[in-house]
């Protein structure tokens, strides 16, 4: 049983080892390294909480268990069998719990490789059917594909056809369309020829209306011309008859003017009188002016020099009064003085003759008045002083009111000098103003004269001419009379002549007398008759000599009206010949316009043959244009024609273009069913996909699951690995190990300043080997307390513990003085205050140094040490 | 007896110069530590703390302290930055990716104003691996143009032991220069 066992066991642990073997050939690589325990101690460190790996007991642990199982089992060979067995049937319990727990296992496996199984033979399934669907509508899709091309394709070449041959047919359309247009275009040229060609001549027609127009208003303007020069010549006449009356009008104004020169001729010699007188007082006037001038200065002069004279004598009967005054004060002063003097001389001779004492007194009363008087000399000069003064100041006013006198007497003089010279001045200016008046009335009775010598002249020309009028119409009378005279005397010769004839008739009369008695009678009565004729005769000659007088007067008149008329009518006349100048000048302008006319009628003429010509072409060319216009009329009827067939073919492929539109739309709908399809294809297609992605997922999830089978595995491995070394452990008490740890640990300690850094894991692994081996003794245990186990493990696996575990450790066990560059590093690591800082740092100065005294660290509750027991 | 030691080492010895060992996790900081103080090549794991080591170096003695370089425990390296001499400062010449990372935790260090006076000693280790970046590209990468601390470059092989001793003394002798 237990060689079986052994061998069970044994055999286990080699396929583990082989296991491991395949499992790390990483590891194995990493191992060849000389330390290879430390690495795996190490590796044992960073691997991970999960997993409870059986690594950290290590070879050396291995061994020693080994050993230790084979001491136990040499030792206690002969002791108790008994418990032995007990202890082996339990274990073997135990083996066969494991075994079933690993069957449990392998059915677990089992059935999860037959749910795998499954899973995939339904994914096979699944992915048959889809490649089938996808198959299949794949086929389909090519189908549809292939006979929507061959639709397609053919409707395509038929359209293509029918294109051709429709734009063949436009084409042949086209080029009709442009025959047409052609043919269009040299109507609309042959119309544009013949409407220029008549607007031309319809212009040239206008052009010579215009003319013509313009020929008869100048011929209308011409005539009026001419009337208007009749009617001046009228009015010339009017004229004639007006300036006559004018005439009359004129004589009367110069009788008139001759009154009136007579009149101003009067005024003007009693002008000249007056002028003349007033010259004379003027001239008068002013002698006696400047002799009083004269007179006034002369007097002046002397009255200037009398008041010099006066004035000088005043002064000097002032200064002489002065002098005299001034002598007669100075005499009274003087004798004045003369008396003083001779009193007091006197007195003097009279004092002479007293004492001494009394002389004394004398003499001081003698010098007292002395003194008084020289005192009131003093005062009086003072005053005198005072009044000179005074005096000086009266005279210097005196002097300056003289001053201001003369210098007003000065003004005044001016002024009046100035007012003479402003009168002197004012009677020039009358005087010159009466001069140019003077001058003015001599202008203006030269002008009179003048006017009055030309009016006179005139007159006289008047005068002259009337006189010669008057003398001429004397001769024309003396010759009238002449000529009635003459008139006179043939008709008394015809008397005469008539007398013979009577006395020659009475003589055959008287010879008749008897038979002409009768006849006598009837002759007396005829000559009474005559007689009375004669008598009528004469009175008739009376009536005549009166009438040839007012007829000679009428002559006189009318042989004036004839000059004058003359005179008219030679202007008039001139104005004719003017007129008849103009009128030539007119009636060439006239035969010129004539000849214009007469041109402009041939250019009419020719105008007209022209438009005639035209008119004849113009007919051909309508000719041609009908017939043009029939010809296109029958090429655009054909062309109609045509244009009708084509649109009716139009129609027709208009309509076998609907049919294909149709056609084309049938299609397009059965594309967008094709369409659809497609898209549900693509739909199926991301469906297929979605299938796809959840085969992957699921194929994933496979691995993963292999994953997690095969850490099962491993795992189980493990729990075999542990199981055996447990086997192995199992009969060494529980205690053992730690203090053969503690041992270890201790020697250790001891070994302190030992460089190598395989301390450092040393020193960190006894607590994880405790744990351990607390682990493998209380399972139970060790589950209760799990929780607390892994926060020790994160804590512990966490960097900061380590680092804070490290440091402090390192410091504990270093000396002071290197302990004290870790103060900083411990104090941030804990967070301590500077304070705290400051006592860590001063109690390591303290135990450093020889004599230090130890730092105030608080005391009861609050100290921070521990106080020494003594 | 500790501190009589101290002492009498005070009087006698000659003081001791502290170093420190800086850089990222596996540039090889602890390797060079023991390299230099037993001149053999040590299996080591990663530092979570630190090691200190004296190292006698041409009558010189050196404190060397390798702090751990992990993210998390960078922080406390400033906690040891007080009465420091000298740092040397390793760089992994074949960790191209975190060269940047590792030029941010020189100069954030370099800041610092306890290290105003310290000299600055940059090992640009593993140059025995083929394919290392060379001291140039490594000062490249750091930017040390930038910095103005007195600083100086060595390639050095922890493993094979190159480069570590011109390193040394080139500090030793700017050490004693400056006292």
């Amino acid at each position: 049983m237990f060689a079986k066992l052994k061998k069970k066991i044994e055999e286990q642990d080699g396929g583990a080892g082989d296991g491991n073997r395949t499992l790390s050939p990483l590891k194995g690589s990493s191992g060849q390294s000389p330390s290879w325990k430390d690495h795996r101690g190490y590796e044992s460190d960073s691997s991970s909480s999960a997993l409870q790996s059986p690594t950290p007991f290590g070879a050396s642990r291995e061994d020693v268990s080994l050993v230790d199982i084979c001491l136990i089992s040499s030792s206690r060979s002969g002791g108790s069998r008994e418990e032995v067995l007990a202890s082996l049937l339990k274990r073997t319990e135990q083996c066969k719990k494991f075994e079933g727990k690993i069957t449990e296992y392998a059915a677990i496996i089992k059935e999860k490789n037959k749910n795998i199984e499954k899973l995939e033979s339904s994914l096979q399934n699944q992915e048959a059917g889809h490649d089938q669907k996808i198959r299949e509508l794949n086929e389909q899709y090519q189908m549809n594909q292939s006979k929507m091309a061959e639709g397609f394709t053919l409707a395509l070449q038929k359209k293509d056809e029918e294109k051709d041959d429709l734009w063949a047919k436009i084409t042949e359309y086209e080029e009709y369309k442009d025959k047409l247009y052609k043919q269009e275009e040299e109507k609309e040229e042959l119309q544009g020829l013949a409407t220029q060609e008549l607007a031309k001549v319809k212009h040239l027609l206008l052009n010579t209306e215009e003319e013509l127009r313009r020929v008869k208003n100048e011929l209308k303007e011409t005539q009026s011309c001419l009337e208007v020069a009749e009617r001046t010549v009228k009015d010339l006449e009017n004229k004639v008859t007006d300036l006559e009356e004018d005439r009359k009008q004129v004589t009367v104004q110069s009788d008139k003017l001759t009154e009136e020169n007579r009149i101003l001729s009067k005024m003007i010699s009693s002008l000249s009188k007056e002028k003349e007188k007033l010259k004379e007082e003027s001239d008068l006037n002013q002698k006696t002016l400047n002799e009083k001038c004269v007179v006034l200065s002369t007097v002046e002069e002397k009255k200037i020099d009398i008041e010099n004279q006066y004035q000088t004598l005043q002064y000097n009967y002032d200064t002489h009064k002065t002098k005299s005054n001034k002598l007669i004060e100075e005499k009274d002063e003087h004798i004045e003085q003369l008396k003083e003097r001779i009193h007091v001389l006197e007195q003097r001779f009279q004092d002479q003759s007293l004492s001494g004492d009394d002389r004394v007194s004398a003499l001081e009363s003698e010098r007292d008045s002395l003194e008084k008087k020289l005192e009131e000399c003093r005062e009086q000069l003072s005053e005198i002083k005072s009044t000179w003064s005074d005096k000086i100041s009266h005279l210097e006013e005196q002097i300056s009111h003289l001053n201001a006198k003369m210098v007003e007497d000065s003004d005044e003089l001016s002024r009046s000098e100035q007012n003479a010279e402003s009168s002197r001045e004012s009677y020039q200016s009358q005087l010159t103003q009466l001069q140019t008046k003077l001058e003015d009335a001599e202008q203006r009775c030269e002008k009179n004269w003048d006017l009055l010598n030309k009016k006179e002249k005139q007159f006289e020309k008047e005068k002259h001419d009337l006189e010669t009028e008057l003398n001429k119409e004397h001769f024309e009378k003396m010759d009238l009379e002449t000529q009635l005279v003459s008139k006179i005397t043939s008709l008394e010769s015809l008397l005469l002549s008539e007398k013979r004839s009577k006395e020659n008739e009475k003589i055959l009369l008287e010879q008749k007398i008897e038979l002409l008695e009768r006849q006598e009678n009837d002759y007396l009565e005829k000559a009474a008759k005559l007689e009375e004729q004669v008598m009528q005769l004469e009175k008739n000659r009376d009536v005549l000599e009166n009438e040839k007088y007012s007829l000679s007067n009428d002559e006189l008149k009318l042989k004036k009206k004839v000059c004058e008329m003359e005179n008219t009518e030679t202007e008039l006349r001139s104005v004719i010949s003017d007129h008849e100048n103009k009128l030539t000048q007119s009636s060439k302008q006239m035969e010129e316009l004539e000849q214009f006319l007469k041109s402009k009628e041939s250019e009419l003429c020719e105008c007209i043959a022209e438009k005639d010509e035209l008119l004849v072409r113009n007919a051909e060319l309508s000719q041609k244009n009908l017939s043009v216009q029939s010809s296109s009329d029958s090429i655009i009827n054909q062309l109609r024609s045509e244009i009708k067939d084509q649109d009716d073919q139009l129609e027709n492929l208009k309509q076998s273009h609907d049919s294909l539109q149709e056609n084309v739309n049938f299609h397009e709908k059965k594309i967008k069913e094709l369409e659809d399809g497609k898209e549900e294809n693509e739909q199926t297609s991301t469906q297929v996909s979605t299938l796809e992605q959840t085969v992957t997922d699921l194929q994933e999830q496979l691995a993963d699951k292999n994953k997690a089978l095969k850490k099962q595995e491993q795992r189980l491995r493990d729990l075999q690995k542990t199981l055996q070394r447990e086997l192995r452990v199992q009969p060494l008490p529980s205690d053992e190990p730690v203090v053969i740890d503690g041992a270890h640990l201790l020697r250790q300690c001891s070994g302190k300043l030992d460089h190598n850094p395989a301390t450092i894991s040393h020193v960190m692994k006894p607590f994880d080997t405790n744990n351990h081996s607390d682990n493998t003794l209380d399972v139970h245990k060790n589950r209760t307390c799990n929780s607390d186990h892994l926060l020790r493990k994160d804590l512990e696996n966490d960097v900061n513990f380590k680092y804070l575990k490290h440091v402090v450790l390192k410091f504990m066990l270093s000396r002071e003085a290197e302990a004290v560059h870790l103060i900083r590093a411990i104090s941030v690591l804990l967070h301590f205050s500077p304070d705290e800082q400051k006592m860590l740092h001063d109690t390591l100065e303290y135990r450093m140094s020889w004599f230090g005294i130890r730092p105030a660290l608080g005391s009861g509750q609050k100290s921070k040490y521990i106080p020494p027991p003594f | 007896m500790g501190g009589i030691w101290s002492y009498f080492s005070g009087l006698f010895g000659t003081k001791e110069r502290r170093i420190l060992i800086l850089g990222l996790d596996g540039a090889g900081k602890t390797t060079i530590l023991y390299r230099l103080q037993v001149g053999e090549v040590v299996t080591t794991i990663p530092t979570i703390g630190f090691n200190v080591e004296t190292v006698q170096f041409k009558n010189l003695k050196f404190q060397v302290w390798d702090l751990g370089g992990q993210t998390s425990i960078r922080p406390y390296w400033r906690c040891y930055y007080s009465n420091t001499d000298a740092i040397i400062y390793v760089v992994d010449s074949m960790d191209r990716e975190r060269m940047g990372i590792s030029k941010q935790e020189l100069f954030s260090m370099l800041e610092e104003d306890e290290l105003r006076k310290a000299v600055l000693v940059i090992f640009a280790n593993k140059q025995d691996i083929e394919g290392a970046m060379t001291p140039s590209e490594v000062a490249n990468a750091l930017g040390l143009t930038a910095i103005k601390h007195k600083y100086q470059i060595f390639k050095t092989s922890a493993i094979k032991g190159e480069g570590l001793n011109e390193a040394m003394e080139w500090t030793a002798n700017t050490l004693t220069q400056q006292k």
